[in-house]
């Protein structure tokens, strides 16, 4: 049977070569969840030779991110990435991160612990948009924020990729993500594409791993997503700083409560995430003058389920994406 | 007595009284970096201050913009009238660009004083929503923020408005 290594190395490599089109778009995210911190990091690598380091941590139960975006120049080489002193690479089975941005330095090893689920090819009319999720691995090394510095030991973490090539604000699109682990061996991770008013869904999942392996996949009219208000916007920030200037309002797309509910035969599950802490990264469209903005949040889940005859029950403090349009 | 530098169009002259990274030296420079990367949002903030000169005051510097043909002017002796004026500090303007500090807070308690009638000031907003649109488009401006900061450290001290 193939390890968990080796289906990660399969399936996820980086794609990034030089090229000189606008659309050519990668990023490598990842984000670890312990008792008093929530924290991720976002490598980017854009048109040219540009990138961007996003680093963003919460401590404790306060109400906002510390941390922010730098841009740098940007190499990859075979598997490793390097956006300024920042870099990600995959080396003997493990990724190594580091990561540096505005006060938050991010330095892990995280070990996958599930096979990825891949998504090759997604059209984003007009463009396209593939991605690999690894719901948990396990994450050590440190996390300083806020002037603290947080040691992390097999911590649960999170990493996914994306590349692919669109323009943004030039498709009808828009995402929901997030993932919800409870402290042993399973692993949901909730994915949603729709047009920006969230009228057509494009794809709906609920994917559940138990252990190394996916279990169960919750797609199409199995899943219903409701959601109620808008998530509380005390301690908004906006990503790259300047955006807090230049986008105006204070538009969210997060709402206050996300409930996701899915069956399949005997098989059911829900899951009800509520946002505590929202920063929203602005990115400048390339396709008009507007602006996409992401709302990275920082919450609380609860998921109830039974897969296979076995009862799930569990909660815990989790990291969500919704992207909209300005 | 100041000098004038006047810019229209590509034709751009230096002043001897402009040092390379005075603020109204990298207020010009960001003009062009716009007018070259992102010239639509360089169309639309010059043609909102055609007819309304406003005057800028940063860190004791002055100097007059205003749109002229579809280009814009710089004029540093700023002895023209203009039809609304801006004042505020270095290290506020570079508070508000790193999102350290809010616009309204800034006019509300006067780190930032705008003063003019109320369609000029209007017209002003939008110049500047467009310029920020083509900022944030432009390669060129994260080296001159960079250069912006640390002309801005160089003047702490002498903060009255």
């Amino acid at each position: 049977m193939m390890s968990v290594a080796a289906a990660v190395a399969a399936t996820n490599q980086v794609r990034w070569t030089p090229t000189p089109s606008r659309a050519a778009k990668e990023w490598f995210h990842f984000c670890v969840v312990t008792p008093g911190l929530t924290a991720f990091c976002n490598l980017s690598l854009s048109e040219g030779a540009d990138g961007r380091v996003l680093a963003l941590a919460r401590i404790g139960d306060e109400p906002r991110w510390h941390g922010g975006q730098r841009s740098h120049a940007a190499t990859a080489i075979g598997q490793r990435v390097c956006v300024g002193d920042s870099f990600m690479e995959w080396r003997g089975g493990r990724y190594l991160v580091r990561a540096r941005a505005s006060g938050v330095e991010i330095d892990l090893e995280l070990v996958p612990l599930t096979v990825p689920l891949v998504a090759e090819k997604v059209d984003l009319a007009p463009g396209w948009l593939g991605w690999v999720a690894i719901p948990r691995l396990s994450a050590s090394g440190t996390v300083r924020a806020g002037g603290q510095t947080f040691r992390l030991d097999a911590a649960p973490g999170y990493h996914d990729h994306n590349w692919g090539e669109w323009r943004w604000g030039g498709g009808d699109f828009a995402w929901q993500w997030g993932f919800a682990l409870d402290d042993r061996e399973t692993s949901v991770l909730y994915s949603r594409l729709t047009d920006r008013a969230r009228c057509r869904t494009f794809d709906t999942k609920v994917s559940v791993w138990r252990g190394a392996l996916l279990q169960r996949v919750f797609a199409g009219r199995a899943v219903r997503v409701d959601t109620v208000g808008r998530a509380p916007t005390t301690g908004l920030r906006r990503v790259p700083a300047v955006m807090e200037l230049v986008v105006p309002g204070e538009g969210v797309e997060a709402p206050r409560s996300l409930d996701v509910t899915a069956s399949l035969g005997d098989d059911w599950l829900a899951l009800r995430y509520q946002p505590e802490a929202l920063a929203q990264v602005a990115i400048a469209n390339e396709a008009d003058f507007g602006f996409t903005l992401i709302d990275e949040t920082s919450g609380r889940f609860e998921v109830k389920g039974r897969i296979d005859g076995v009862d799930l029950g569990y909660e815990g403090r989790s990291l969500f994406e919704f992207v909209s349009f300005e | 007595m100041a000098s004038i530098l006047a810019t229209r169009g590509a034709r751009s002259s230096s002043s001897s009284a402009s040092s390379s990274d005075g603020f109204a030296a990298l207020l010009g420079e960001s003009l062009h970096a716009l007018r070259r990367d992102c010239p639509e949002a360089y169309r639309e903030a010059v043609r909102r201050l055609d007819g309304a000169p406003v005057r800028v005051e940063v860190g004791g510097e002055r100097v007059l913009v205003r749109g002229a043909g579809g280009a814009h002017e710089i004029d540093e002796a700023a002895f023209d009238p203009a039809a609304a004026t801006l004042v505020t500090r270095p290290d506020v303007l570079v508070a508000l660009l790193d999102g350290e500090a809010r616009l309204l807070d800034c006019l509300l308690d006067d780190r930032l004083v705008l003063a003019g009638p109320v369609p000029v000031l209007l017209r002003l907003h939008e110049a500047l929503v467009w310029y920020l649109r083509g900022a944030v488009r432009s390669a060129a401006f994260p080296g001159l923020l960079h250069r912006l900061r640390a002309w801005s450290r160089g003047q702490e001290g002498s903060h009255a408005l």
